[in-house]
């Protein structure tokens, strides 16, 4: 990989002319010069301690009150800034995290750039946690989000979306049973209709369906899943780096 | 990298005994000690590459530059907690020059939301440059914040995935896999039309 491989990027090399420098220089000098030499005293240590303990008895309430938040919630900042610590007790919080929040857009039905994202966070966090089971989730929300697609403008008055399809489905088939095995079944019938996994293969519908057509399904405007990276880590994991403390710069 | 070995030094040099096995390892102790030829020489080598990867996320030039100089003014305020090395000093503030364009990110996006409701989402980017290309930054838009940090300093600061993966707070591997995807999605998207 170099940095020819997307030559549209070059535009954001900068290099910074010597005004410049000197004038961000002479700050930044200032700002050394500036600083005390003393460590802050015991009224900073006290104001830290308030702190800690008004963040400690919150975070229940918080973290409660912001399980179920998705990205663009007001407490979702607050479930994310508590990941991180119930993650001591659940490596794999945070990728659950994201694919339930990956669920829940798509069935608000979310634009495609919030859904995008959320993919994208999701596969990282799927990717950090190596778990199967939940890469396998991811792929089939991801799949989800695949046959919502709608079908080009012109093609709906014979193509049903592929959604609808799957939809349909179990209702032929029960049909079907139902008109052929009436008399086998009766008073024994399934009071339920089982939904097939929307991961189903649309591809296969059932012949009698005049409707459907696999051969007409719109294409999928998204990513196929392939294109998702993978959650085989094979490569030796990266020890963090010494952090610095104060990392997170304060306003 | 360009390091300014020209630079006048007060700080310590690297002993024969421990040989400095990054180039910034020789101003760490300077930058601990606030020394102002110290920040000076960090100052020079590392500006370009910061200001680069903070013009690729915010995309206006003073924006940039300003996020570099809050990014040296918070590391003066911390340089006596510091502990690490010359690598982790360099990956220290790339950490905070990300973090303030996100914070300016965020701002912006309030800021635009501010006038009215009804707008529809808008692209990320916290300010506009004229002279970049309508399609470049739709396509950078279109990647969530990690990605889009992880593309710019692949490719416009040349990061090695391990320094990449200090930065974003991944593992190496993640970022590769991370990094793939998204470049698939960038060069996809620089394809369409607009």
């Amino acid at each position: 990989m170099s940095s020819t491989e997307i030559p549209q990027l070059a535009v954001f090399r900068l290099a910074l002319d010597a005004d410049t420098k000197a004038r961000q220089l002479a700050v930044i000098e200032q700002a050394a010069r500036a600083v005390p030499t003393r460590s802050p005293a015991r009224r900073r240590r006290r104001w830290i301690a308030a702190v800690v303990v008004a963040g400690l008895l919150a975070l229940p309430v918080a973290g409660v009150a912001a399980e179920s938040a998705v990205p663009g919630d007001a407490l979702y900042p607050v479930k994310r800034a508590l990941e991180p610590i119930r993650s001591w007790l659940d490596p794999e919080l945070a990728a659950k995290h994201r694919l339930d929040e990956l669920a829940v857009l798509i069935e608000r039905d979310s634009d495609d750039a919030t859904i995008e994202r959320a993919i994208d966070e999701a596969s990282l966090a799927v990717a950090e946690a190596d778990v199967p089971e939940l890469d396998a989730e991811l792929e089939r929300l991801i799949d989800r989000v695949t046959v919502r697609t709608e079908p080009p403008a012109g093609s709906t008055d014979s193509v049903a979306p592929i959604d609808r399809q799957i939809e349909q489905e179990p209702a032929i088939e029960d049909s079907q049973d139902r008109t052929t095995d009436t008399s086998a079944e009766r008073g024994d019938s399934p009071s339920v209709t089982e939904q097939p996994a929307l991961d189903a293969p649309a591809t296969d519908p059932p012949s009698t369906d005049d409707s459907v057509d696999a051969d007409h399904q719109p294409p999928p405007t998204r990513a196929p899943v392939g294109d998702r990276p993978s959650t085989e880590l094979d490569a030796p994991a990266l020890d963090d780096p010494a952090q610095p403390r104060g990392d997170r710069p304060r306003d | 990298m360009s390091i300014g070995a020209g630079a006048p030094l007060e700080v310590t040099a690297p002993s024969r005994e421990t040989p400095s096995t990054h180039p910034l390892d020789r101003w760490v102790d300077g930058v601990r000690r606030r020394s102002n030829s110290a920040f000076a020489a960090l100052y020079e080598a590392t500006a370009d590459d910061l200001v680069s990867f903070a013009y690729g996320m915010l995309r206006e030039r003073a924006a940039a530059e300003d996020a570099v100089q809050q990014a040296f003014l918070e590391l003066v305020r911390a340089a006596g907690r510091f502990r690490g090395n010359g690598e982790a000093l360099r990956v220290w503030l790339f950490k905070s020059v990300r973090y303030r364009c996100l914070d300016e990110l965020k701002r912006a996006g309030r800021r635009r939301e501010r006038p009215s409701h009804e707008l529809p989402d808008q692209p990320v980017a916290a300010h506009h440059d004229p002279g970049l290309e309508p399609a470049l930054e739709r396509a950078l838009d279109a990647l969530s914040d990690k990605a889009r940090t992880m593309i710019i300093l692949r490719h416009v600061v040349g990061m090695s995935g391990e320094e990449i993966a200090a930065v974003v707070g991944l593992r190496r591997p993640t970022v590769y896999k991370a990094l793939e995807r998204a470049e698939a999605r960038l060069r996809v998207a620089l394809e369409e039309p607009a």
